[in-house]
């Protein structure tokens, strides 16, 4: 298979805090599973969970 | 183009002074096609079957080499897993006589459980220690692997047939049929990907969308992989079930409303799952409806209509459109950007069509991998 005809998958997670509703988006982790809570909140010590995880796919439709 | 000074003798070139080779031109692919024609179009279609056949060869190898690899060199097997997984990818399952279809569902279930029991405690022997996260896994890659085998096989029977007895009909129909299997392919081959790292797929939003219900409420098992919790909305009950999360499994749904139902009947019961979109209608699009929204054999589908019609529990559906190869492999941005939309599609539902102090039963279906709850 040609570099043009294969499809490139990146993986990123998204993370937010529940009280201050804060998103980041990061690349995805290995062990990274949704609504797992990850930590805290750098900005209000709120809960921060991972509200999602989604690929983005480059190449031929 | 005047007719009446048409030449026929010319246009075949059989004149006096026509040439001989220009005749042989026009006669020679006449014949040509008048005997050979179906044989020449035969050779064409066959040629590019053979090409998809090719190309499920490889896909086949492939996914078989990528998960013999992860199982070595991720999860440290007591022994070479190898030849024990080829016996595996040979395992074939024999549906029960449907000649009387009466009663059929109960054996199709316990042929289905019996199968996946079975492959579970095969699967675990291989290790000394692993999770249910791993096997369950483990279990859907050994799907995929056993799937695209099949579609292989079937395919190059029915092509190697129709070569044999020179069977143009059977040529024309798998030409039709081969681009569903190899989009089907295509998608269980990337599908790999996203379960070894335990990236959550399409097929996972209505999971995705009741597990987001359920974070810090109480959570029960109610049957094998599947839990429930109860919570509230607007003085109405909800009962949230899905199944057990971060697994890759689709759980024992049917099995566990069952249950439920038998304690707490609920007034309206609402399922929210992917479903595979008609061409020309948007990804990640939501549509509502009314029945059961559940894929698979249809036996838990069955189980959940039967308690429904026999408690007189109205059930209304929202799907999730999306392609295979979107259902199948890593969930996309749009697919799971509208959680939250059908979350409030939900809460809608139950204000509209319920009062006070009635109860509604929630449930995600589809394959929770990647998802909590």
């Amino acid at each position: 298979m040609k570099d043009s005809e294969k499809k490139f998958t990146t993986c990123y997670t998204v993370l937010e805090c529940k009280s201050c509703k804060k998103s980041i988006t990061r690349k995805f982790k290995s062990g990274d599973i949704v609504f797992n809570k990850i930590g805290d909140c750098d900005d209000c010590n709120g809960i921060l969970i991972i509200e999602k995880i989604f690929g983005e796919t480059i190449g031929p439709e | 183009m005047d007719i009446t000074t048409f030449n026929l003798d010319e246009f075949f070139g059989m004149s006096d002074d026509s040439n001989p080779l220009m005749m042989l031109i026009w006669i020679l692919p006449i014949i040509l096609f008048v005997f050979y024609g179906q044989r020449i179009q035969l050779m064409v279609s066959s040629n590019e079957i053979k090409k998809s056949i090719e190309k499920l060869e490889k896909f086949q190898n492939e996914t078989k080499t990528e998960f013999i690899d992860y199982i070595k060199n991720t999860l440290n097997p007591i022994s070479d897993p190898t030849k024990k997984l080829e016996r595996f990818f040979e395992y074939f399952t024999i549906m029960p006589v449907d000649l009387d279809p009466n009663g059929i569902i109960p054996k199709i279930n316990h042929l289905i459980h019996s199968r996946d029991d079975f492959t579970r405690m095969h699967v675990k022997s291989l290790f000394s220690e692993i999770s249910d996260f791993e096997v369950t896994k483990i279990h859907n890659l050994l799907e995929i692997v056993t799937t695209l085998q099949l579609f292989h096989k079937a395919a190059r029977h029915l092509y190697l047939t129709a070569k044999k007895q020179k069977n143009f009909p059977l040529i024309l129909s798998l030409q039709m049929m081969i681009p569903f299997v190899m989009e089907e392919a295509e998608a269980l081959k990337d599908a790999i990907t996203a379960l070894k790292n335990g990236q959550p797929i399409g097929d996972g939003i209505g999971p995705m969308v009741v597990g987001g219900m359920m974070i810090e409420k109480e959570k029960q098992k109610i049957s094998f992989q599947t839990v429930w919790s109860k919570s509230e909305y607007n003085g109405r009950k909800l009962l949230l079930v899905k199944a057990e999360g971060p697994n890759a499994t689709v759980g024992r749904l049917g099995e566990g409303i069952e249950k439920i139902i038998t304690h707490d009947k609920p007034d309206l019961m609402i399922m929210i799952d992917a479903s595979l979109k008609l061409e020309g209608e948007d990804s990640a699009s939501i549509a509502r409806g009314f029945g059961a929204a559940m894929g698979g054999i249809g036996t838990d589908r069955f189980q959940i209509e039967d308690v429904a019609t026999k408690n007189n529990i109205p059930i209304l559906a929202i799907v999730i459109k999306q392609s295979i190869y979107e259902a199948l492999t890593v969930m996309t941005k749009e697919i799971a950007d509208q959680a939250s939309s059908v979350r409030e599609e939900i809460y809608d539902m139950v204000q509209e069509n319920t009062k006070e102090n009635q109860t509604v039963m929630i449930v995600g279906v589809g394959n929770t991998l990647g998802v909590l709850q």
